[in-house]
């Protein structure tokens, strides 16, 4: 029986955890505060669902799949039904917060009343936590859109930043570099529009610098709209 | 109940919110009026009763909890409340079943955000940290009977007066043998024929004037509102969930912090919106900590057990 290679290949070696000293040390002798971690994304994954997404920053790696959109024979509204289910996480509360994110800014882009009596079901599974998450989720699934072709109104590009106590930024942390912090954003926005679809700050963050917080993350987030578009145009190539 | 609006009936409810009159009289930064009672439940340590504009009805009960954890793995103090919210089935047809399941888990997974680093926040927290591996678990419990709109607000100021209302018993701790300690309950000595076990525990209170609030401030046509009710719940295209914590550390000169930011219900937002929505926050919240502070001293104590129920 011939075997059919998939076309994404991850080394085993690649998996395993880079410490994040060494990993500074391979890329660069310190992480400037404007620099995020080694990141991977991808655009279509597997053939077998309607879409898939991969992002990697650091060593936080998240799979996005998309199923869909399908009747279930059950839903008859006038516009579609969007499910999501997260995996991965072993904290509950998390799982509840993440996915009440997730799903409020998957249905803030998608054209819902497109896709009458239709279900979208976005499968998002975490393979490895080690901070932002969310963001790293919320890259997978757009570029899970991106490739299952349903409408929505554009990419979403989404960050994470910290903030130490002395007003000093640090984009995309890691867990033991977001230890020292006062607390951070997942933010994350269409740059086509120019609107957020998604805002999730914690820690305690003084009120007169949230604004500059926001405005740093939204500034890092366009930053990483040209790696999305490229993983994009690569999938397309990939496709012809 | 459910809120089914026209189109017409919404166009009316955005022009008047945008022009500042709402359908009920208020103006876009007023709340309903807000009922606060506590002690209305006899099995708790701590309880409140928050009833919002006559409608919104939320319970919150506090249970105490020694709770023995491995110092080895946890090295930074964990902040030691657990929220639940829970909602029933008379509050909203769409909660019947497990319908509010998933709705009752964010808002919970919100307020575990918002209270994260209370330990920094809230003055005497840390008090409930009695020894190398022990300390008070807090678990609060939020039942919300009736639905109107406006339930994290609801919920926090309910919370809030469940803390104040929260009573933890002093303890003395001993060392014991084998590296371990004993708690025992400190009980002031009186003298006299009277047993040991008559004489009641040694209480102290938390202190609240710094606990975080949780506001919703939604955006309806151009207008941020507060304290929406079920009709304006319709109409609402995007929605911020900001909690602040009032900061005491220099008296008269109050600071705030924000504890949480969330984005949910769908619907995109400008950069200047959420600026706006913040601040709009903040001056809620400066006037609902005052209001909060006001009725939790002119408050009356309830004898225990006499819930309002009755």
């Amino acid at each position: 029986m011939p075997t059919i290679r998939s076309n994404l290949n991850i080394p085993l070696t690649h998996l395993s955890r880079i410490e994040d000293d060494q990993m500074e040390a391979i890329e660069m002798d310190k992480r400037s505060a404007t620099t995020f971690r080694p990141l991977c994304v991808k655009c279509g994954v597997f053939g077998a669902q309607d879409g898939s997404g991969y992002a990697e920053f650091g060593n936080t790696r998240v799979l996005a799949q998309i199923i869909g959109p399908d009747g279930d024979g059950k839903w008859e509204e006038d516009h579609a039904k969007i499910t999501v289910t997260l995996k991965g996480l072993e904290n509950e509360k998390q799982i509840a917060e993440y996915r009440a994110e997730l799903m409020s800014s998957a249905s803030s882009v998608i054209f819902i009343n497109k896709y009458p009596g239709k279900v979208i079901e976005i499968e998002v599974t975490v393979l490895s936590d080690d901070g932002g998450v969310l963001s790293a989720a919320l890259s997978a699934v757009t570029l899970a859109l991106a490739h299952s072709g349903i409408e929505h109104m554009g990419l979403t590009a989404s960050v994470h930043v910290g903030m130490r106590a002395n007003e000093d930024y640090i984009t995309d942390p890691s867990t033991s570099e977001s230890a020292d912090t006062l607390g951070g954003v997942t933010f994350a926005f269409v740059p086509n529009l120019s609107q957020t679809t998604c805002v999730s700050l914690y820690g305690r963050i003084p009120i007169e610098a949230t604004k500059s917080l926001l405005e740093f993350a939204k500034q890092r987030a366009i930053a990483i709209v040209p790696v999305l578009h490229k993983a994009i145009v690569n999938s397309i190539k990939e496709k012809q | 109940m459910e809120i089914n609006l026209s189109d017409d009936e919404k166009l009316f409810l955005i022009a008047g919110v945008e022009a500042d009159i709402r359908n009920d009289g208020r103006s876009c930064q007023d709340f309903r009026t807000i009922v606060l009672e506590r002690g209305v439940l006899s099995g708790t340590n701590g309880s409140c009763r928050v009833q919002l504009g006559q409608t919104t009805d939320i319970l919150t009960g506090i249970k105490l909890e020694l709770e023995s954890y491995d110092s080895a793995t946890e090295k930074e103090a964990k902040q030691p409340m657990q929220f639940h919210v829970d909602f029933s089935a008379n509050a909203s047809s769409q909660f019947a079943g497990k319908g509010g399941d998933q709705y009752g888990e964010e808002i919970s997974a919100a307020f575990q955000v918002a209270y994260s680093r209370s330990l920094d926040i809230m003055s005497n927290l840390s008090k409930t940290h009695l020894a190398e591996g022990y300390r008070w678990k807090i678990n609060v419990d939020v039942s919300v009977l009736q639905w109107a709109g406006s339930i994290p607000d609801a919920i926090s100021l309910a919370v809030i007066g469940a803390l104040s209302d929260l009573e933890i018993p002093e303890v003395e701790v001993a060392p014991d043998d084998g590296g371990k300690v004993s708690i025992v309950l400190k009980r002031p000595r009186i003298g006299g024929n009277v047993r040991d076990e008559e004489v009641p525990v040694q209480m102290w209170r938390l202190d609240v004037q710094s606990c975080p609030l949780l506001l919703t401030i939604s955006k309806i046509g151009t207008a941020n509102l507060v304290d929406c009710s079920p009709e304006e719940e319709c109409c609402i295209r995007s929605q911020l969930l900001i909690g602040i914590a009032k900061s005491v550390s220099t008296p008269g000169n109050d600071t705030y912090q924000t504890t949480c930011i969330k984005q949910l219900g769908g619907g995109l937002l400008e950069m200047e919106s959420i600026e706006n929505m913040i601040e709009m926050a903040q001056k809620t919240s400066i006037g609902l900590y005052e209001a909060l502070a006001k009725r939790l001293k002119a408050e009356e104590k309830r004898k225990p057990g006499h819930s309002f129920l009755l």
